[in-house]
């Protein structure tokens, strides 16, 4: 079965993005398939590469990179929730003619459309809220 | 992508928060997309459709105004739970747009109908 | 198809009752599992998850009528169930 998945929650303030992983891992661990994890509202600052975790903690980055690497996961990241807060990749940053960027390469920057496509797309759609 | 009988399940209050934003923003999108959408205002929520709201005053956008931009969209199918409004002094005279207003049964069918649902 | 009904906060339940069918299942997670308490839990079948039981101490403090289920089980319950609706 193909699951859609959104996270709402930002990391730390809320445990939207740790209930997902853990989901997500299940989900693909049982034989099904994952196409797309959207980061919408707060979820956005979970593509932040810059965050720095605790060291007595597990890396939630570091952790979405590397199932979303093993089971082909597109991370996808709302452009407009992402620019208001300051997560902004490349592109966005020579674009708005910023000073830095911070999104980890392996999430992308895509439109609201994206979230609406994976809804259509798959057979199941599961929120993560804050 | 097939067309999916999607509800957007609104149940923030309009200012305290993004929240109300941009599952509104989300729901215009559906519109765009040719998706069968349907909006439940329920909880909090049915403050959205409060009539007189001024979201400048706030150096916020007025979401009473995007609220009424949804039928533009091609989001025609609006809905609001009766006991939302009822506990809250609310009736069909103090909203912005025509809702058609729904019990919690009709809410429970309308549920029932649905491929997916979004959420604020 | 029933849906399932996904309650990360205690606040949710009440408006989740009101609306959900008979056969819909719901399942608490995160703070929701509070929920799930003897003594607070609603009379009627509910799913709460394992890890976040667990991690809050709520082992053994859990009504009879709520099935605890593992990150697995959870997934069944996302496959078995159309919609699936999360309440704030």
């Amino acid at each position: 079965m193909n699951i859609a998945i959104a996270v709402h929650g930002a990391p730390y303030s809320s445990q939207a993005a740790l209930s997902a992983l853990r989901f997500c891992r299940a989900a693909v661990a049982a034989g099904h398939q994952v196409a797309r994890v959207f980061f919408y509202h707060d979820g956005v600052h979970t593509a932040s590469a810059i965050s720095v975790p605790p060291q007595d903690e597990p890396s939630p980055l570091a952790d979405w990179v590397e199932l979303a690497d093993a089971a082909g996961i597109e991370l996808a990241v709302c452009i407009a929730a992402a620019l208001k807060r300051g997560i902004v990749n490349g592109d966005e940053q020579d674009r708005y003619d910023l000073t830095a960027s911070n999104v980890h390469p392996a999430f992308a920057i895509v439109g609201l459309g994206q979230l609406i496509e994976a809804i259509g797309s798959s057979d199941r759609f599961v929120t993560f809220a804050a | 992508m097939e067309t999916k009988r999607l509800l957007f399940l609104l149940r923030q209050p309009p200012y305290g928060s993004s929240h109300a934003l941009e599952a509104l923003e989300s729901a215009l999108v559906a519109g765009v997309f040719d998706q069968r959408v349907s909006v439940l205002f329920s909880g909090d929520g049915v403050w959205q459709l409060l009539a007189g709201q001024d979201g400048p005053a706030i150096q916020r956008r007025s979401i009473a105004k995007i609220v009424r931009a949804l039928p533009q969209y091609d989001v025609t199918a609006l809905y609001a739970c009766a006991e939302a409004l009822a506990t809250r002094g609310l009736g069909a005279g103090d909203l912005s747009l025509p809702v058609a207003i729904v019990t919690r049964d009709e809410q429970r069918a309308l549920l029932a109908e649905q491929d997916a649902v979004v959420n604020d | 198809m029933a849906a399932l009904h996904l309650i990360n906060h205690q606040h949710a339940m009440t408006d989740c009752l009101a609306v959900a069918a008979a056969d819909d299942a719901i399942l608490l997670l995160e703070d929701g599992v509070y929920a799930g308490a003897v003594g607070v839990a609603p009379q009627r079948p509910l799913h709460a998850l394992a890890a976040d039981v667990h991690a809050r101490g709520l082992d053994g403090r859990i009504a009879a009528q709520v099935v605890v289920v593992s990150d697995a089980q959870f997934v069944e319950l996302v496959t078995g169930h159309v919609p699936i609706v999360t309440w704030r």
